[in-house]
């Protein structure tokens, strides 16, 4: 039988096609599930015997410990294991590994893959929930609705509020999948880079595209700085790290012209003094930590969801 | 075996032929044709009103396994495809392992090609081992029978040797087939860089990668006089009087919104990547602006596609559907024997038509006839882009000479028996 969870849906492979119904939730959902991290003991029995397996084929720190920790909080197995420690260093293809973890009767993969649409794959082949937790440039979705939620509790009802994205959006997994869920939710999304980062062909998803983040600074009501990706970077996409901090960081100069409520976020990890310089962490209006806390509850929230259904 | 066809409506310029005709075949060798044949004695007859019946069709660029990559396709799965899609000439790209850039290449294949029903001809590669560095030896390949050249879907960089390679072609007199991508744009993307690509998080090549490669063919093809053909153009070029241009079938129905329709299928990842203007290409083919319709048959494994969609290799089957899909989207059957017999085959120097005494070649289409491709196909591909979705007008039989004509024969029986 196909577990289509609370959510309605076997997966969570992308907030692109989600509804403003599910998107909130998740993030209700996660509220309730927020309390726990705050009692003496984490832990309700909400996924007990079920077992939730972490592949991770791409380097991660927050984000596998943050499901790992989400898992264990909803009592699941975890089963992890990363590109180092598989096969697929010895040449096997992802669907044999998935194949092979298929016949250990798994309820759940979270995966992450630096190939766009891996989650994708998987879903079409197997019965168990795939989660999404970064597929290459397309979307991350935990991270959207972590960050959906930061917003919420700071600015309340996102609809008709100005979020403005800016950095590499062209190759940002984190900004595709906030820019669909911001879009769902009302909100208006506006990104601000470099022309080779911030392509015109983003208006075709109901965004302004700027490309000077002084543009904007003074009407939006959050500021996300994406990471430069270093790693993603291709060849001549900036002139120089310096030029890049210098017209598109966030520094206090431009902090100090925000509004007084703008929230400043960052997926993390942050290049210190590239995208953000360091002082702006000390504003009383950077929520980077809250991110990171709120991560925890709405992983546990797509967990509870994407198992908690037809099959218990 | 004796057979006459009758009431079909017979196509073939060459001839003045266009109208409802009977064609008496023996052995696989075409007696007659005309209006009203009656029947003899123990002569199958078949019915064939409402069909179509004209020479068979005739591909360009095929990719063939047959140099060291069997797994993907020999010359059985391939004559099989070709029959089934209504193919009787296939001109093999150079691609293989090793590569066709020497003659002793070409007399092998040609070789081995020989024991099939299909005719097979070799396109060599313009530079040595298709690395765009040194010419390849495209006189004696000529002299062991290619009839064309190519950069074998690899695009010479350089734009001296580019140069050179076609000024050394045009003296030997065969045209050369090249592929329309800037040789550093596409290596950016895996598909058509636009809002979809945007959306759905791959990376895109943009449409000037073959702007930009299509205007320089054209300027060298210009300078040195040489006969070439652009293929395949994945949108409509303007102005381009000295080039002959070519698609793909599938591109006349396919576009990028299919990757996002069937997210990430990968037989929709093809190299040049499917555009978003399908119906700017079937207007520039009504207007004559396009010259070949190809299949642009690459056909891969289960290894090389079920897998996700940037890590797989590029290329999708064709030869099975092409006739199919181009006439779905373009209803008109001269128009596309024109541009997917006549026109190749004259590029190619290859003869087509009805020639009374000699081997048939010719094919029955049903163009009423609604299906589905599914597996399991005839290629040895797993990578169909149309399977599961509907196709108007399918080939009931691929009469070609005498040796497979009796099983030929019979299976157009069945078919047809079948349909009406």
């Amino acid at each position: 039988m196909t577990n289509l969870g609370l959510l309605g849906q076997k997966d969570v492979l992308g907030l692109r096609g989600m509804s403003s119904e599910q998107l909130t939730l998740v993030l209700d959902t996660a509220m309730q599930f927020r309390t726990i991290s705050k009692r003496a003991v984490k832990k309700v029995p909400t996924l007990r015997g079920r077992t939730v397996v972490m592949a991770f084929f791409e380097n991660s720190t927050r984000t596998k410990i943050s499901f790992e920790v989400a898992a264990k909080r909803l009592s699941a197995d975890v089963i992890s294991f990363s590109a180092s420690t598989s096969s697929s260093k010895k040449g096997e293809t992802l669907l044999d590994t998935a194949r092979n973890l298929d016949a250990m009767s798994p309820d759940a993969m979270v995966i992450r893959h630096n190939q766009t649409g891996a989650p994708h794959m998987l879903s079409r082949h197997f019965s168990w929930s795939v989660i999404n937790a970064g597929d290459g440039i397309n979307e991350h979705p935990s991270q959207g609705l972590l960050d959906l939620l930061t917003m919420r509790d700071y600015l309340g009802d996102l609809a008709g509020k100005r979020i403005a994205i800016v950095g590499d959006v062209r190759h940002s997994r984190v900004a595709r999948s906030n820019i669909f869920a911001l879009r769902t939710m009302g909100a208006q999304v506006l990104i601000a880079g470099p022309g080779t980062m911030c392509p015109d062909h983003f208006e075709g998803m109901g965004v302004e595209v700027c490309h000077h983040i002084d543009e904007i600074l003074d009407s939006v009501d959050a500021v996300m700085m994406l990471r430069v990706q270093r790693e993603r970077l291709g060849r001549a996409m900036l002139p120089s790290i310096e030029e890049y901090a210098s017209l598109y960081g966030l520094n206090m100069e431009r902090v100090q012209r925000c509004q007084s409520h703008c929230l400043f976020m960052h997926p993390g990890p942050i290049n210190h003094g590239v995208e953000m310089m360091p002082d702006v962490l000390d504003d009383p209006r950077t929520v980077v930590m809250q991110q990171v806390t709120n991560g925890i509850a709405v992983r546990m929230a797509l967990l509870h969801l994407a198992l908690s259904g037809q099959r218990e | 075996m004796q057979v006459l066809l009758k009431d079909g409506h017979l196509y073939d310029p060459n001839t003045d032929t266009d109208g409802i005709m009977d064609v008496r075949i023996r052995d696989g060798i075409l007696l007659e044709f005309g209006s009203e044949l009656s029947p003899n004695n123990n002569e199958m007859v078949i019915d064939c009103s409402g069909l179509w019946i004209a020479p068979g069709l005739v591909d360009v660029c095929t990719f063939c396994g047959e140099l060291g990559e069997q797994h993907r396709e020999d010359f059985a799965s391939l004559t099989n495809a070709a029959l089934a899609g209504g193919y009787t000439d296939i001109v093999l790209g150079p691609l293989g392992t090793p590569c066709v850039d020497n003659p002793a290449v070409v007399t092998d294949l040609v070789a081995r090609s020989a024991q099939y029903s299909v005719r097979y001809h070799c396109l060599g590669s313009l530079t040595k081992e298709l690395m765009g560095e040194e010419l390849a030896e495209l006189g004696l390949m000529k002299r062991a029978g290619v009839v064309g050249f190519s950069d074998g879907g690899r695009p010479i960089s350089s734009s001296l040797v580019f140069r050179r390679a076609l000024q050394y072609a045009e003296r030997l007199g065969l045209p050369v087939f090249l592929t329309p991508s800037d040789c550093e744009l596409r290596t950016e993307g895996v598909m058509h860089e636009g809002v979809i690509s945007t959306q759905i998080g791959l990376r895109g090549i943009p449409l000037a990668s073959e702007q930009i490669a299509v205007r320089r063919i054209e300027a060298l093809t210009q300078d040195t006089g040489v006969i070439s053909c652009t293929l395949p153009i994945g949108d409509a070029q303007n102005n381009l009087p000295s080039l002959r241009t070519g698609v793909s079938a599938r591109s006349l129905l396919l576009s990028d919104a299919d990757i996002e329709r069937d997210l990430y299928n990968p037989s929709f990842h093809i190299d040049p990547p499917l555009r978003s203007n399908p119906a700017g290409l079937v207007d520039a083919v009504r207007n004559g602006e396009v010259d070949v319709i190809f299949s642009h048959h690459t056909p891969l494994t289960r290894v090389e596609k079920e897998c996700e969609f940037a890590a797989s290799v590029p290329g999708a089957m064709g030869l099975e559907t092409a006739l199919s899909s181009a006439f779905t989207t373009l209803g008109d059957l001269r128009l596309i024997w024109q541009t997917m017999c006549f026109e190749p085959a004259t590029l190619c120097h290859l003869s087509k038509g009805l020639h009374l005494g000699e081997n048939v070649d010719i094919i029955v289409f049903d163009p009423k006839h609604e299906w589905v491709p599914s597996k399991p196909f005839m290629s040895k591909g797993i990578n169909e882009p149309f399977e599961g979705r509907k196709l108007l007008g399918k080939v009931l039989g691929t009469l070609i000479g005498s040796e497979s004509f009796v099983d030929a024969v019979r299976k157009l029986e069945v078919k047809r028996k079948m349909t009406s």
